[in-house]
């Protein structure tokens, strides 16, 4: 932990801009699927169109931005409440079915979403909304971003964390076992299952305000595409989900796994080609994940035990 | 003399669950009617089940007339010769009457058989003849039960097993089931019958098989299963006490 | 008159849409695998299509069966690899809508590599040909496409309907363990099903492949758009995929003709959201879980 804080002070020594940018993005990533674990993990409601609070997130501050100039750095807090609204208000409509009418209409919320975004002239369309650069030197522009998304990345293992340890996750992983029988013994399963939803929305919203700030440009074929929900999916399955730990793990992986492929063939269609591939040999070989399977076979060292 | 079917130290469960036919033993020759009765629980569906193939046993063998069945699959063990009639009605309710009928008659490879066994099967059953073109699922229960029994007339298999026929059942329904029962035994298939209406089981059978807790308590010909005062209290419960 | 000229081409597509849907609610009913990788293996047949018209010139509507051929072979080889284990369960699982996710990534990932996301179409000489019926005017495309969808769909029905082997297809949708009971080979059944579906598949690849443009990455926008088709008419019944397919291909094309070609395919995605929710059952019933 105090590494990661500390880290930023190789950019004393020399451009390390490419570390950096790594480390930042696997904050992103563990804040998206950590968040996403919670309703996809311990709730058992699998969204492949959770982005959708991610751009929602990414064009509040970013219009906020463009328009009034105030920086998404303060209206993050805000973007992931409006990204919280929206999972209230979806959750609500979409959680009454289940399995993989689920997934379906998760898909279809995404085509929504992303149709919407490329016809509404006023936040840009097509083009999306361009923000101006911070100016801080080309060494320093990253670091508010480091920052920010290490806070974020932090809080979203803490509330998976303290979800997985409360009453509250304790019902939500009741009803993911069984419904009716979680409705029987009293459990309000309509707001135990919204409020999760809506939970997993706040931080992938406000990751989603300072990811526009940081690319410097929203656009619907940046945040509204479905290989974003796929890597939070996949991240989740191959660490293994359902645990505290297993989205880190499965993302730190996945972007080491990315990284490889990029450096080594090149092609961003591979890229999908892999995570695809990657996909199918877990759910086929491996559906527990790491964690899970380590934890199966008694061998998980504790400090990755987090429940 | 090896007889036509030998179930031998069946030992079957579901999934991961515990044992729920232990290391059972039971032979059924030809034209014999065979109905094992016995407390719920006891196992008796498991283990038609295990014989029909739908359920792999654990361990232990199941021989066919001298084959043995570990490892075919229940549609395997279907052409062979053995038919299985499970609890819920066996019929394919969004079908007509007539694709019924014709998927009663789909593991027989000559077609001109085929169409003559259904053309008996409706000869028995003139209800069906009147209403090939019906969906099933919307005929009368009695209707559907007609169809479900036309099937050991279209097959003619060796062995017929019957699980729970009269399960959920009206009163008329019943005895109309067992009526068909009798008919098929009557023309030579063998039968294992499993019944929770004790009476009307041992009545159309030649023995009585009692099972408990998944083994076999004892197999005695039926009209002496019947008379057994212990057993009555035991096994068959206290409506028939009077 | 304008109306009637929107509905007619809107019923052409629509047909073509029911062609694309027609495998997709075939595997369903047998196997319960909602299929996302369909779309991909329909743009797989129409590349398929639009090289053999490319190289060869051999006109798209002649290459029908060549597609359908190679998808379906793609398709036995996708059951054997992935899909054969959990078919033979027919669990009607998240894991399994997940696999078909993962196996419709590596399709369009490899599709994308060797071709690019570039937009193609194959244009035959009537491509840009239309006949005139008094006022309404026709493109050739539409039209013979969607002749050529009905045509398939109605031999479709009709082995379905009448053969032995179409009805054990419906008997195992129905009911497995019956089916099994009076000697269907169940994995059998499924292997061949699946095949079909992909046949289907690849078979409106080739009429997609001159009436749309394409590009591999274009298969996520139609997994949507087939999802509302089959949701509309339920799940695993032909007859509604084919309803389905007509009433929202041609809303749509009102949509677009009378509000705005943008908006158009927002149809099917309000639809599909909608649908599901309000009526998780479709509107025509048969059963989605």
């Amino acid at each position: 932990m105090i590494s990661l804080i500390c880290l930023p002070i190789v950019q004393f020594f020399g451009n390390y801009n490419y570390v950096i940018h790594m480390v930042l993005f696997s904050f992103l990533y563990i804040t998206m699927s950590s968040s996403w674990n919670i309703i996809g993990g311990y709730g058992g409601f699998i969204s492949i169109g959770h982005n959708v609070f991610f751009g929602i997130g990414a064009y509040f501050s970013g219009f906020i931005y463009a328009r009034y100039g105030i920086s998404p750095f303060y209206t993050a807090v805000f973007a992931g409440m409006i990204a919280t609204v929206f999972g209230f208000a979806i959750g609500l409509i979409t959680l009454r079915v289940k399995g993989p009418s689920f997934i379906i209409s998760s898909i279809a919320l995404l085509m929504i979403f992303r149709t919407l975004f490329d016809r509404w002239e006023l936040v840009g369309g097509a083009h999306g909304i361009t923000l101006p650069h911070n100016t801080l030197s080309v060494e320093w522009s990253k670091i508010p971003h480091y920052y920010a998304l290490l806070i974020l990345m932090v809080l979203s293992i803490y509330l998976s964390w303290y979800v997985r340890h409360s009453k509250f996750g304790l019902a939500l992983r009741s009803i993911s076992h069984d419904e009716i029988k979680s409705e029987v013994t009293g459990i309000n399963i309509k707001i135990i299952k919204v409020t999760a939803y809506a939970l997993s929305a706040y931080l992938i919203g406000a990751a989603g305000a300072i990811w526009g700030d940081y690319l410097t440009y929203v656009r619907p074929n940046i945040f509204f595409i479905i290989l974003i929900a796929a890597n939070m999916v996949l991240m989740c399955i191959l660490g293994g989900k359902g645990t505290v730990t297993g989205p880190i793990i499965g993302t730190i992986v996945m972007i080491f796994i990315n990284e490889f492929i990029l450096a080594n063939f090149g092609a961003s269609e591979l890229n999908i080609f892999f995570t695809g591939l990657l996909m199918i040999l877990t759910l086929l070989y491996f559906p527990d994940g790491i964690i899970g399977s380590l934890k199966k076979r008694k061998l998980l060292p504790g400090f990755l035990d987090w429940g | 003399m090896t007889s036509l079917l030998s179930i031998r130290n069946v030992t079957a469960g579901y999934g991961y669950g515990p044992d729920i036919v232990h290391d059972f033993s039971l032979s059924l020759n030809e034209s014999e009617v065979k109905c094992i009765i016995g407390p719920n629980g006891a196992g008796k569906s498991t283990l038609l089940k295990a014989v029909a193939g739908i359920l792999k046993p654990r361990s232990g063998d199941i021989f066919f007339e001298g084959k043995n069945l570990s490892g075919k699959e229940a549609y395997q063990i279907m052409r062979l010769g053995i038919c299985f009639l499970p609890q819920e009605r066996a019929i394919f309710p969004n079908l007509t009457v007539a694709e019924n009928l014709r998927m009663c008659a789909y593991s027989i490879k000559d077609k001109a058989l085929a169409a003559s066994r259904i053309k008996a099967a409706i000869g028995m059953f003139p209800v069906l003849g009147q209403r090939l073109k019906q969906i099933a699922g919307t005929m009368s229960g009695g209707q559907q039960q007609q169809l479900v029994y036309a099937r050991a007339f279209t097959i003619k298999p060796k062995i017929i097993l019957i699980d729970e026929p009269s399960l959920g059942l009206a009163p008329s329904l019943v005895e109309q089931t067992f009526s068909h029962i009798k008919q098929i035994a009557s023309s030579g298939i063998a039968v294992l019958l499993v019944e929770q209406n004790a009476i009307k089981g041992l009545q159309t059978s030649g023995y009585g098989v009692v099972m408990d807790l998944g083994k076999l308590v004892f197999e005695k010909p039926a009209n002496e299963v019947l008379q057994d005062q212990s057993l009555r209290d035991l096994y068959l419960g206290k409506a028939l006490k009077k | 008159m304008e109306i009637l000229q929107v509905i007619i081409l809107g019923l052409c597509l629509g047909f073509v849409y029911a062609l694309m849907v027609s495998g997709l609610t075939l595997i369903f009913g047998v196997m319960r695998i909602v299929n996302l990788a369909h779309p991909i293996l329909i743009i797989s047949g129409a590349f398929v299509s639009y090289w053999l018209f490319i190289l060869f010139g051999l006109d798209p509507i002649l290459s029908v069966p060549a597609a359908a051929l190679t998808v379906a072979l793609l398709g036995v080889l996708l059951y054997k690899l992935i899909f054969e284990k959990n078919a033979a369960q027919q669990t009607y699982s998240e894991m399994t809508v997940l696999l078909t996710f993962g196996t419709a990534m590596v399709i369009d990932g490899l599709l994308a590599f060797l071709f690019h996301n570039t937009q193609r179409t194959a244009s035959p000489a009537y491509a840009t040909d239309a006949i005139f019926i008094g006022d309404i005017f026709i493109p050739l495309a539409q039209l013979y496409s969607g002749m050529v969808s009905l045509g398939i769909i109605v031999v479709l029905a009709l082995f379905l309907k009448y053969s032995e082997f179409g009805i054990a297809i419906r008997a195992t949708s129905q009911n497995r363990t019956s089916a099994e009971l009076v000697g269907v080979n169940v994995k059998f059944v499924c292997l061949i099903s699946f095949a079909i579906g992909c046949a289907l598949a690849g078979s409106a690849g080739s009429l997609v492949s001159f009436v749309f443009s394409f590009f591999p990455s274009r298969h996520w926008e139609w997994i949507a758009i087939l999802m509302s088709l089959v949701v509309l008419g339920g799940m695993g019944s032909l007859t509604g995929a084919v309803i389905g397919a007509l009433v929202l291909s041609v809303v749509s094309s009102l949509v677009g003709a009378f509000y705005s070609p943008a908006w158009s395919t927002m149809v099917f995605f309000l639809a599909l959201f909608l649908i599901l929710i309000i009526r998780p059952r479709g509107l025509f019933g048969i059963r989605t879980d």
